[in-house]
């Protein structure tokens, strides 16, 4: 070991056996992934988000949401006789998703920001849980007036206090008196606001796929609710 | 260390070393070396009060998530990725590469090449943090954890980097020490890592991106070896280095340096990406794989440490100095082990996405690199001075303000993931008492980044005195008759 | 390197600055390292780790496959674990193309309409033949002059095109759907069978009820 050379060498081929090994592998196999079809209804899984909800994404990376809030949902599958019986786990139980994330409900986004801690809800089928727009808005104005208890700061910021001028415009937030509203002002959310409300709402990965298909005896209420989020997205959003 | 007051400068070189090539003293090394070095300190030690303050003030918000919540810039989402890059780009790195120019100097016994260059990357790097926390505090994040730095800042670093990294390759290649120490072969290697770790991931994920859950790929995969094989050899060559020099000692063994070294190379470059994430199973798999098997490079080096200090840790641990690197290294351990058991444990059940990742990462980065960095430090600054009488103040006090503190931040995270754990598993509970849970952790660790803050303060002090005391004697070295004229202008 | 068996001049020269004692500028002895083995058991340790290692990726890295993740062990798993009806999603597509291309005319409920003049598809002898050759080649090129379905006379023109415009795959799907829906009781129909007619038939004209005759009610 008195030689340089050589330990550049070896230092060299040990690296690059993980980068090939990890990144080029791995870029191999999943560079090329497409949408699937889904073959209820023929269109594709995932669709690309629409414009508002591609410009919140962006408001979602800029502040960072995914240090609390992660965009995965992890679930064990229940294999019983050849047949898919459940999805277990925590993630499941809590209503966050019915079936675990896999790489293609991420193929349209940049960054993929699943988050690694969850001091936040899992967000990745926020946008089936909670369909309210205004519910979304209220929550990121003040997170304590929809949700008692909540730990999420506060993001009024993303709003402007404006003065009622005759009266109170159209996509004013509905704030009573008592949620601290005060009289005269009224709360009007930022373009910023309303795009990451859509980005939220566009946030719907529950269609079954093929790396995660749907469990076995399909009651028809399910599969109902398993293909409505896909097919209401693209209008659910704007 | 010695604290003999002398004046070599004047003395002529050294008869008692004679070879074909000209040797140079090591008061010559360390002279060409000050100003790079100092200067790399000094701005590390306020990257690193940057860092801590940001990271207090992250800190507070995930108990008090109001506290300076109306302002866009303040946002938790924001504060907390600024302070981890302060830290690992303004301090650790910096210090890091400080350390190792100095170290390539010193052991290869060759005056360090370019100087001005170097303080000239040097500049370029700190614009390039700069611009870099300044843009994740206004919103131009990356969204990839511990690459947040928008392109235009990345772009920077990534050239100061070059020629900082080239100008201490060429210092390596003109040594006339031949024989390559421990510490070298880690400074080598860590050198040609970072940049291949950091452009792929600026030409993959932040000038141009791969497809979907290939980016959580890349993102891990550079997170992970940017702490492993940057950081972490950066630090374990000063800790290879200022051990033995504290125990008065050789280093144990040779064979099992070189071991650890390998298994490092071999093993560190995998991890990041735990098991559950929404990746092909196997990429996970093989990360997890890596993660458990450099837990062998890990003890490889803390059994060379420990067998090195053995029958003398009292002696070293009383030298204030030293205290740095004992509980570095012992934080290095823990942080291995907990790495390696909680992979085992998780296999069959995929961990859950608790605070437990954001402890040990914060255990890595204060307990491990910024201890031992802050160490060396201490270490190196008064050898650069001519003033070796001048001993940092209140080195005691720094160590306990900063061990304290990293323990103080890191440990309630881990246990605190723990109970978030058990508790996300418990679909009965509301999720807001289960962030409830977690709430008296956090608490404590902002007690504990209190002090981390209130430790850089005080390196920052240190330091900032001794490049001022090495910046008089660098001007005076040269010529000692102008010493009296600068000294007594200055008075008059 | 005191302990170094093979003393070099290199050595020597490392040897003499520790030795000549002269402090200058600070500490001039660099630390040095002895030749000692690596312990045993970290040997030991490495080996077993690596077997660990081993049965972990043959555990868990699912064969190296791509499509597999969470808890699913390979991509054959994944593979048997899909919806075994392949039958209900070609109907629910089928459905889907059926009401978009057809049922203006045919009805969603397959009965057919007055206006526009369409005969009905449910229970239609037209339809629920052994082989579905007549079908695809009026969905493909249309039929025009007199019909008879379920006994009434029907004169009607359906414009050709309408399959063609669709894929091989969602025109199969159509088909099929209509030979299974509204109580119809006939076989699937393939998207192979849609391109074979197409091949032989490829720009026929509107098709009149006697040419249709001409070909095996099971083809």
């Amino acid at each position: 070991m008195n030689y340089g050379p050589l330990i550049f060498l070896g230092v060299l081929l040990s690296f690059a056996l993980s980068w090939y090994g990890v990144i080029f592998g791995s870029v191999l196999q999943l560079g090329n992934l497409q949408p699937a079809t889904v073959p209820a209804t023929g269109s594709f899984y995932p669709a690309a988000r629409p414009g508002a909800a591609a410009q919140g994404r962006d408001i979602y990376r800029a502040n960072g949401c995914a240090y609390c809030h992660t965009q995965q949902i992890r679930a064990e599958a229940e294999i019983n006789k050849g047949k898919l019986v459940k999805y277990r786990g925590g993630d499941v139980a809590r209503g966050w998703g019915i079936r675990p994330s896999v790489a293609a409900d991420y193929i349209h986004d940049r960054p993929v920001m699943v988050g690694s801690m969850r001091v936040g809800q899992d967000l990745a089928n926020v946008g089936v849980r909670q369909t309210n727009e205004i519910w979304h808005l209220t929550h990121l104005f003040n997170p304590k007036l929809v949700s008692p208890g909540s730990s999420m700061p506060s993001y009024r910021f993303l709003f402007e206090k404006r003065k009622i001028i005759r009266e109170r415009v159209m996509d004013a937030l509905p704030l009573s008196a008592e949620s601290g509203a005060e009289s005269g002002y009224e709360i009007v959310p930022k373009p910023e606001a309303t795009a990451l409300v859509a980005y939220l709402l566009s946030l719907r990965a529950e269609e079954p796929i093929f790396e995660a298909p749907a469990p076995e005896k399909p009651k028809p209420v399910a599969s109902d609710t398993n293909s409505v989020p896909v097919a209401a997205s693209p209008s659910g959003v704007n | 260390m010695n604290s003999t007051v002398t004046t070599d400068t004047l003395s002529p070189a050294p008869a008692a070393v004679e070879t074909r090539e000209t040797i140079v003293t090591t008061a010559e090394v360390d002279r060409s070396s000050r100003a790079p070095v100092l200067l790399m300190f000094v701005l590390a030690a306020v990257w690193f009060w940057v860092g801590s303050l940001l990271g207090m003030v992250a800190s507070i918000k995930m108990h008090a998530p109001d506290f300076l919540s109306d302002v866009s810039w303040l946002t938790y989402g924001r504060v907390r990725p600024a302070a981890t890059n302060a830290v690992v780009f303004g301090f650790a790195s910096q210090a890091g590469m400080a350390v190792a120019l100095w170290l390539v100097a010193r052991l290869g016994r060759n005056l360090v090449q370019g100087a001005l260059f170097i303080v000239v990357a040097v500049l370029a790097w700190n614009v390039g943090v700069a611009l870099g926390v300044g843009g994740v505090l206004m919103g131009d994040g990356t969204g990839y954890e511990c690459f947040e730095f928008p392109g235009y800042s990345s772009a920077v670093l990534l050239v100061g980097y070059l020629i900082i990294g080239a100008f201490t390759l060429i210092t390596f290649h003109g040594r006339t020490e031949r024989r390559l120490y421990p510490s070298m072969w880690y400074v080598m290697a860590a050198l040609c890592w970072f940049p291949w770790v950091y452009a792929t991931v600026q030409l993959l994920l932040i000038f141009s991106s791969v497809r979907g859950v290939l980016q959580i790929i890349v993102a891990g995969w550079a997170g992970h070896n940017l702490m492993s094989l940057w950081l972490a050899p950066l630090v374990l060559a000063a800790a290879y280095y200022f051990m033995p020099k504290a125990a008065n000692k050789p280093l144990h063994s040779r064979a099992l340096a070189v071991f650890g070294f390998w298994l490092l190379a071999i093993f560190g470059a995998y991890g990041g990406i735990p098991a559950g994430t929404p990746v092909p199973r196997w990429v996970a798999a093989v990360s997890d794989a890596g993660l458990v098997l450099g837990v062998t490079a890990v003890l490889a080096f803390a059994t060379n440490v420990h067998l090195t200090l053995q029958g003398v840790y009292a002696r070293v641990w009383s030298d204030s100095g030293a205290k740095f690197f004992i509980a570095g290294c012992g934080a290095y351990l823990v942080v291995g082990l907990i790495r390696a058991i909680s992979v085992i444990a998780s296999i069959g059940h995929p961990g859950a996405l608790t605070i437990t990742s954001m402890g040990t990462s914060q255990l890595f980065l204060l307990g491990f690199v910024s201890l031992v960095l802050v160490g060396a430090i201490y270490s190196i600054s008064p050898q650069l001075s001519d003033r070796r009488s001048e001993r940092p103040s209140f080195v005691g006090l720094n160590f306990w303000l900063a061990g304290l503190g990293a323990i103080l931040v890191s440990m309630p995270l881990i246990i605190g993931g723990f109970v978030q754990g058990q508790a996300l598993d418990n679909p009965a509970l509301n999720f807001i008492d289960v962030v409830r849970k977690t709430v008296p952790f956090m608490g404590i660790a902002t007690l504990g980044s209190l002090l981390v803050l209130v430790g850089a303060t005080v390196l920052l002090v240190n330091v900032c005195r001794f490049s001022y005391l090495s910046w008089c004697s660098c001007c005076i070295s040269e010529k000692p008759s102008t010493r009296f004229v600068k000294i007594s202008g200055r008075g008059a | 390197m005191s302990h170094n068996p093979k003393p070099s001049r290199r050595d020597r020269q490392g040897a003499s600055n520790r030795s000549d004692g002269v402090v200058r500028g600070g500490d001039v002895n660099e630390p040095v390292v002895e030749l000692k083995a690596v312990p045993l058991w970290l040997v030991v340790l490495l080996g077993v780790l690596f077997y660990w290692a081993q049965l972990h990726l043959d555990h868990n890295a699912a064969g190296f496959q791509a499509r597999v993740y969470g808890s699913f062990d390979s991509f054959a798993q994944v593979d048997s674990l899909q919806p075994k009806s392949d039958t209900e999603a070609l109907l629910a597509r089928g459905k889907v193309v059926y009401e978009q291309a057809c049922g203006v005319c045919h009805q969603p409920t397959g009965l057919g309409s007055q206006s526009p003049l369409a005969p009905p598809l449910a229970g239609s002898e037209w339809v629920n033949t052994p082989g579905p050759g007549r079908m695809i080649r009026i969905a493909l090129y249309g039929l025009q002059g007199e019909i008879s379905v379920k006994g009434e006379m029907y004169n009607a023109a359906m414009p050709g095109g309408v399959g063609e415009s669709l894929s091989d795959a969602d025109l199969a799907a159509a088909i099929s759907y209509i030979r299974q829906a509204w109580g119809n009781k006939a076989s699937l129909v393939s998207p192979q069978q849609i391109k074979a007619v197409k091949e032989k038939m490829a720009g026929h004209p509107q098709w009149t009820a006697e040419d249709l005759l001409q070909f095996p009610a099971d083809e």
